[in-house]
């Protein structure tokens, strides 16, 4: 399967008052055609970094990036035609809707422009149904008072509904979602991302969905990055790392999570990220790691392939034991 | 019953009026703390679960309704008018830690504060950093980040900062609002753990506000979930999560994002999340939930319906039950 | 590890001192606000040593060297000489004395009232305090510091001290708005809503919480200000108010020089030059105050 966009070796630096902020120190990742996958990460792990990387929009100083390949439906993005190939096939979808949408423009106006820059030259009652129809796919309730509202009058469910409808109403292969349903209420989000699942799957497209929220990661994706201080420490297929989870982060990570079992939560991870001034030489999650040993501290572990399926983990002691089996 | 309460909250009610309109925030609430228990309230935004957080702590009093501390003491008054002994039995924590820590000054500055307003006497300033020494280790920091500016120090740290300034005035009861709501997973954990081990450390009572119920299902005693101003469900946390018996207490618990299949099977499963959260500005006539309820019936639209007891201790509020 | 370093690290250092190193690192960066700071350091020094600097003091009062008039700029005259022989440059510099004393004489008064009132009207809103003093504010603003001064100086007596007075007059307004409008954001914040639910008196509360989180703000609002003042100063002394010949000052300098343009350009346009660098500096300086003081950032 082609690969909609691929990163290789990326890595990120911030020039600071303390010195320098070694944030990504080299990262790696693909999405395929019609693969929905999951970055889950915690506040700090650069996260936000990789998905600005991604879209082209990660270029003000003080950040200093280094990539091998950063390519968008195979064409890298380090140039003007690059970029624009990107703008032609990504669509975003933010954390917060009430700030992705132009408070002074009315809902119609804001998917006009989308809609004219797509299909030029269109009569403007084909570009009204048009947009009736896109709001009738995110299951909007009263589509025709929507498009004559302004965002203020809607709704945090049905802000993000209108984002939704029109990151698809453009003709894009790749959909970056950050933190999509974080600001909504429980109710809400379970219906949000409900329609994200079944419109990504209808309309064959790429998604990569940023998250903090595991369980919503887990519902809609199908391969499932864990990211820690800037670099992956795992990969698989998100049924895999959810029930059997190889890192001693990921694993952490899921036993703090409180579950509905209710049996008590445990105490979390003790510790915090590391600076990224002179991080660790070794793996970044040594200091807080239950399984550390001392070539943990000396040397980075690097993602090396689990098993025979699609799997991969950067810890050592993972590592040994799966060789072990 | 009085005897072993420490709040007891009879038809509470709170209206604020906007420019468009009054807006009920709570309309006609019901429920005891005891002491000694986490007591969790959970509810959707515009439920009015931080309004009552405020009513108890002061912030504003109620429209109507009592509340009552310890069996006797009327506090359904706002905090300018109670006394000095009660602003110090009743502490809170707030969910942004980032904005309720004063960032111009130091940690041990901001510890300082409620040592001083609460003591009950002169303190030496020996006396004085002990007793704020003392707080800080209390929630399991080390003495170090006394001269550390909350800039300085992450999330999860700078809510026990909050937690011991709480603490600091030696208080009976705390509204914790949201505690852990802009912490990450990991960090979470630790917060919530602390906050057990402290109430049962120093016979406090909770009660936790907080819109997770995973969190609830860990950490709380009793619950009681609130939709558009009403308590709709109110039980044991056991009894409760086994058995939920209000139409939108399913749906909020089938909505649950779980991590593993074995979560998966708790959920009710014959319940879907469907429409919106109406405003609190127009809210729907008789019980609040029949637009979106899956078994409405007539009377639904016209009548709200009473809390009923459906098993001992557990009260709904449905006309279908 | 890294968390027993900086706990180390903590005990050692005053947290003050790293905060204040971090912010000049910050400011630092900035080559604009560098530019700022060693133009106000320049206009401090030639403030302070003006007599001593200035190659022909003498030149600041009743003196002719009619054999020297209207010379063009050269190394012995930097800014040539004017219309009696004296040395352009050294009155400028001169000159520079009655400005900045006219902006520490407006910021002395204004700031303390303005604030205060700010402060009062702020904690006490919606109440008929902040109405009174709102509505005050409000009457003050209206009238353009330019008009009110020169009222205070005709009705009084023309000199640099009234002038001041009377820009004092109308310039406290606006720290009385800045100071309110913060209190009123102030007042949302969790850490007040606390000291007040705590029962926490409340000169405490403004005095202890909130003044710490204002200074910033009227810190940079002062530093842009002196540039208005100065300003406005020069403007004054360009129509004839304030510093009175034969004592120079850079508005009356660029005034008497207009009547010589366009030969003799140097006598107006090279204090009109000197304001203008002023103005910028402190502009320059407290936009750089702007970036580094707000704790919220990063």
């Amino acid at each position: 399967m082609a690969e909609i966009l691929k990163i290789e070796n990326l890595s990120v630096q911030y020039q600071v008052y303390e010195g320098v902020l070694e944030v990504i120190p080299g990262l790696s990742l693909h999405v395929r055609e019609g693969e929905r996958v999951g970055l889950i990460g915690e506040t700090g792990c650069g996260k936000t970094t990789v998905l600005k990387a991604a879209a082209a929009v990660l270029h003000c100083p003080p950040a200093k990036m280094q990539v091998d390949t950063i390519e968008v439906c195979g064409m890298a993005t380090n140039s003007r035609a690059g970029v624009k190939n990107v703008r032609k096939n990504v669509s975003m979808i933010f954390q917060d809707p009430s700030t992705a949408l132009n408070p002074t423009l009315k809902i119609s106006t804001q998917m006009m422009d989308i809609l004219k820059s797509q299909f030029p030259k269109l009569s403007r009652a084909s570009y009204t149904e048009k947009m009736m129809d896109a709001l009738r796919s995110v299951s909007m309730p009263a589509p025709e008072r929507v498009l004559d509202s302004y965002p203020i009058q809607l709704s945090g469910g049905m802000r993000q509904r209108v984002c939704i409808s029109m990151a698809l109403m453009k003709d894009t292969r790749l959909i970056i979602a950050d933190e999509p349903t974080t600001a909504l209420d429980v109710t809400i989000e379970e219906q949000i991302l409900e329609l994200l699942d079944h419109l990504v799957q209808e309309k064959k497209k790429s998604l990569i969905i940023v998250s903090h929220a595991l369980g919503a990661i887990r519902k809609i994706t199908d391969y499932v990055y864990v990211m820690y201080a800037g670099n992956i420490v795992e990969y698989g297929t998100t049924r895999e790392v959810f029930q059997s989870p190889l890192h001693p982060y990921t694993d952490g990570l899921l036993a703090a999570t409180p579950k509905l079992t209710g049996d008590g939560i445990a105490d979390g991870i003790a510790g915090d990220i590391p600076r990224y001034i002179n991080p660790p030489k070794g793996c970044r999650f040594a200091d807080r790691c239950p399984r550390a040993s001392a070539q943990c501290r000396e040397q980075a572990p690097t993602l090396q392939p689990i098993g025979s399926g699609e799997r991969l983990v950067a810890c050592f002691a993972a590592q040994k034991e799966a060789k072990a089996l | 019953m009085s005897q072993n309460s420490m709040i007891e909250v009879k038809e509470l009610r709170k209206e604020f009026k906007t420019k468009f309109g009054t807006l009920i925030a709570v309309d006609g609430v019901n429920f005891t703390i005891q002491k000694g228990e986490i007591f969790g309230l959970v509810g959707e935004s515009g439920s009015g679960k931080s309004t009552i957080g405020s009513m108890l702590v002061g912030t504003y009093g109620p429209t109507a309704g009592t509340v009552t501390f310890q069996g006797d003491t009327d506090i359904s008054i706002p905090a300018k008018r109670r006394s000095a002994q009660l602003k110090q039995e009743i502490q809170l924590v707030f969910q942004d830690p980032g904005s309720s820590l004063n960032p111009r000054k130091t940690v041990r500055q901001i510890l300082t504060v409620p040592v001083k307003q609460f003591a009950e006497k002169r303190l030496s300033g020996q006396e004085m950093e002990q007793r704020v020494q003392d707080a800080l280790l209390q929630v399991g920091l080390p003495i170090g980040y006394l001269d550390k500016y909350p800039r300085a120090i992450g999330g999860g740290e700078k809510q026990l900062v909050c937690v011991a300034r709480a603490l600091a005035a030696h208080p009976k009861f705390i509204v914790l609002d949201e505690p852990t709501s802009a912490l990450d997973v990991s960090i979470q954990a630790k917060v919530t753990n602390k906050l057990r081990q402290l109430q049962q450390k120093n016979d406090l009572s909770y009660l936790f506000i907080t819109h997770n119920m995973c969190l609830v299902r860990n950490i709380c005693d009793r619950l009681a979930v609130m939709y558009l101003g009403n308590i709709c469900e109110y039980a044991d946390t056991a009894e409760f999560f086994t058995n939920p018996k209000h139409p939108y207490t399913q749906m909020l618990l089938a909505s649950i994002p779980v991590l593993s299949d074995e979560e998966e099977a708790l959920k009710p499963q014959k319940i879907k999340s469907v429409g919106e959260i109406p405003s609190p500005l127009h809210k729907p006539s008789g019980c609040p939930f029949h637009p979106r309820c899956p078994f409405k019936k007539s009377v639904c639209e016209q009548e709200t319906p009473q809390m009923r007891e459906v098993s001992p201790g557990h009260f709904a509020c449905c006309h279908c039950i | 590890m890294a968390k027993t370093h900086s706990t180390l690290e903590a005990q050692q250092y005053h947290p003050k001192l790293e905060m204040l190193k971090r912010s000049w690192y910050k400011f630092s960066k900035n080559p604009m606000s560098m530019i700022g700071l060693i133009i106000v350091v320049l206009v401090f020094c030639v403030t302070a040593f003006c007599n001593v600097i200035a190659p022909f003091a003498e030149d600041a009062g009743i003196i002719t060297h009619m054999s020297e008039a209207f010379q063009g700029p050269s190394l012995k005259h930097l800014c040539g000489t004017d219309d009696y022989g004296r040395d352009v440059f050294s009155r400028m510099l001169i000159g520079f004395r009655p400005s900045m004393g006219i902006a520490a004489i407006v910021l002395l008064i204004s700031v303390p009232l303005g604030v205060f009132l700010g402060l009062l009207a702020g904690y006490y809103q919606g109440t008929l305090v902040d109405t009174v003093i709102t509505r005050i504010t409000e009457l003050f603003m209206s009238v353009p510091p330019l008009i009110l001064a020169m009222v205070v100086c005709c009705m009084f007596t023309n000199n640099y001290v009234f002038c001041a007075l009377g820009i004092a007059v109308a310039w406290w307004p606006w720290y009385t708005r800045i100071t309110y409008n913060l209190v009123v954001s102030l007042t949302n914040e969790l850490y007040i809503t606390y000291t007040e639910l705590s029962g926490i008196g409340m000169l405490r509360i403004i005095f202890s919480e909130m003044l710490p989180n204002l200074v910033s703000s009227i810190i940079t609002k002062m530093t842009l200000d002196t540039g208005s003042i100065i300003l406005t100063a020069s403007s004054m002394s360009y129509v004839g108010l304030g510093v009175q010949p034969p004592t120079p000052s850079l508005g009356s300098m660029v005034s008497d020089g207009v009547s010589y343009l366009p030969e003799y350009w140097w006598l107006s346009v090279m204090p009109a030059v000197a304001v203008i660098v002023i103005v910028m500096g402190f502009n320059l300086l407290g936009d750089g105050l702007t970036d580094v003081l707000s704790v919220e950032e990063k």
